[in-house]
């Protein structure tokens, strides 16, 4: 159904996107292209706009100004199902209070593959399994979705992602609620794929340590954008936080950045 | 578990199950009658359409007794299951809808509109001499269907419509509806039409013909098909609306798919029975708590123990108190209402 899937086609391009939700501008004139296999942070304070950002790209708001394409085609034209082959979504909505299994979950993920009656067949258990292996959960899959911890709810919704089987994968603030541990564990588990990334991220360190592109974002506007090592600076981060670092680096190689408490 | 992994094998023994308890249901009542006869007359009746009535032989069993079960048990039996089906069905629809476990079929202001539609209709038999029963059907049917549309409209906001907003404008609309019908029942002049009215409300099976089966089965029928249809997608929305969405749900066209399905099923089943509660609640969350949320497995496992409920209960209404019967959405309320609390209390669940 894609018209583009060419090499010299972005995986995502922005042009002009505007929103406003009542009377209150959250994202104006945003600008993004993306290319395949990135993986792209999205950074920025509470309330710049990263996450309606986000979901004006998986459709669950609409722009009212601007245009989205995924991979050629513009997305609103596209059916919920069409963009569901394309683009897997990580999101931090859990609202859920029915009894399903791990499985039963994971298997949701096959939804847009699949015509409304036709079911589940072998491939798809085979795929599901390997990915239940792949994120660890393989020995409570019949257990209830209920009774999981944050941790492992997050990892299960991570496979349902996977199992959607898309070039494209969008992290919500992926790490929230969710310790160092986990969130270390998830962001390997995303980068392994071989996709295009888009994550909304909190923490500067997992974006700097992850991303190979960031966008920054500030009261709705994209105020800088361009590689780690350029965007992570001292004079951006405080330009934009309101916050003092030091950037340092270890003998690794690896950067860190660490934050001065208690001052402007 | 076990069941949970045969739940094709457990449909069919629920089938089983079903015919063998619509057998014993029309045997069971102020007058017993035996099994045996029960068969034949049946059997006889339906042998008559294909004109092969003279293979079984019923003139030895008296002719009130052929009555009985072909006029009055056979036809209140079925349509006992098919309105525990169709509510059970409905019920499904609105948790599917709501994302609550606890949302029952009357959620959209259906029962206050039907009853409301059934007074009138009731009160207006009385005025007008052409009036009769049907007009109650029809006046319930289109009080449903008109609370619906109007709580339906009105929850609506530009192309969706959340689930907060239909219950809360449900219960508004359910009161106003409510009402106006205790006004008109209040200031009517005919104390039998009121006593009738008040008897309807409760809900019961004793009225039933067999035109009544034609009404809800249209309805239940292609009702099932287009839930199964949808299972996986209504599996989706479970997990909530975003997420529905991000896996390729067309969320409002299927809620307004369930809106429709619900309505209709509700409203025919309020228009031939009452008002039946409990149900369309109880039934599915049972039905949950073994097999799981799965749609494929939960709607036809439910459907066929819905039926099978609705059947038992009915034989108790007619039982408890013979010759006396007792308003069958009495016994639901008994039965289901303690069910209920023990649901909210045991599961913890909550209203998002």
């Amino acid at each position: 159904m894609s018209l583009n899937k060419g090499d010299e086609y972005e995986m995502l391009e922005i042009r002009g996107l505007s929103y406003q939700a009542r009377d209150r501008k959250i994202l104006s004139q945003i600008e993004m292209h993306i290319k395949k296999k990135e993986f792209v942070g999205i950074i920025g304070p509470n309330g710049s706009g990263k996450s309606t950002l986000l979901k004006n790209i998986y459709k669950v708001l609409k722009p009212q100004q601007g245009e989205i394409f995924l991979m050629g085609d513009n997305l609103t034209s596209m059916s919920n199902r069409e963009m569901a082959q394309n683009l897997s979504v990580l999101i931090q909505e859990q609202e859920a209070s029915f009894d399903f299994t791990v499985e039963e979950v994971v298997m949701m993920g096959r939804h847009a593959r699949k015509k409304m009656m036709e079911s589940e067949d072998k491939n798809d258990k085979k795929l599901v399994e390997e990915i239940l292996k792949k994120v660890g959960l393989l020995s409570i899959r019949s257990q209830s979705f209920l009774t999981l911890s944050g941790g492992e709810k997050q990892r299960v919704l991570i496979a349902r992602a996977f199992v959607q089987d898309t070039p494209c994968l969008i992290l919500d603030e992926p790490t929230n609620h969710l310790d160092i541990k986990y969130q270390l564990e998830l962001m390997n588990l995303v980068s392994d794929q071989n996709k295009t990334v888009i994550a909304a991220i909190h923490d500067l360190n997992i974006a700097a340590l992850y991303c190979s592109y960031i966008y920054v974002l500030k009261d709705g506007q994209i105020t800088a954008h361009g590689l780690p090592h350029e965007v992570l600076t001292e004079e951006t981060i405080f330009r934009v936080y309101g916050v003092r670092a030091k950037l340092y680096t270890d003998e690794t190689g690896q950067k860190h950045i660490l934050f001065q408490a208690g001052q402007k | 578990m076990t069941i949970k992994n045969h739940s094709v094998r457990c449909s069919i023994i629920l089938c089983i199950l079903l015919i063998i308890s619509i057998v014993l249901a029309v045997g069971t009542g102020p007058v017993t009658i035996d099994f045996i006869s029960v068969w034949k007359i049946v059997l006889h009746n339906i042998s008559k359409y294909v004109g092969l009535e003279h293979l079984i032989s019923i003139e030895d069993i008296k002719s009130s007794t052929q009555n009985i079960v072909w006029f009055l048990r056979v036809p209140r039996v079925l349509l006992g299951g098919l309105v525990g089906a169709g509510l059970t069905l409905s019920g499904i629809c609105m948790q599917a809808f709501t994302k609550n476990p606890l949302a029952e079929p009357y959620v959209l202001g259906i029962s206050s509109g039907a009853s409301l539609g059934a007074v009138l209709a009731m009160l207006a038999g009385v005025w007008l001499p052409w009036g009769g029963r049907l007009t109650v059907s029809a006046g319930a049917f289109a009080g449903a269907l008109v609370s619906m549309l109007f709580v339906y409209t009105l929850a609506r906001t530009g192309n969706t419509v959340t689930p907060i907003r239909l219950i809360l404008v449900g219960v508004a609309v359910s009161s106003l509806f409510s009402a106006l019908t205790n006004y008109i029942v209040y200031t009517a002049p005919n104390d039998a039409a009121v006593r009738e009215a008040t008897f309807w409300m409760l809900g019961g099976l004793g009225s039933a013909e067999w035109e009544d089966l034609l009404l809800l089965g249209i309805f239940i029928i292609p009702a099932f098909l287009c839930m199964m249809y949808l299972s996986k997608a209504l599996n989706a929305l479970l997990m909530g609306e975003h997420s529905a969405i991000t896996l390729g749900v067309n969320v409002n066209v299927v809620r307004r798919i369930l809106i429709i399905v619900s309505a209709l099923l509700t409203a025919s089943a309020v228009a031939v029975s009452g008002c039946i509660g409990f149900i369309g609640l109880v039934v599915p969350h049972i039905v949950r708590s073994i097999v799981g949320a799965d749609h494929k497995k939960l709607i036809p496992l439910s459907v066929l123990t819905g039926a099978l409920f609705m059947i038992w209960v009915d034989v108790g209404a007619r039982m408890l108190h013979p010759p006396t019967e007792i308003p069958v959405g009495i016994l639901t309320a008994f039965i289901g209402a303690p069910l209920f609390l023990w649901m909210i209390k045991v599961r913890h669940y909550e209203f998002k």
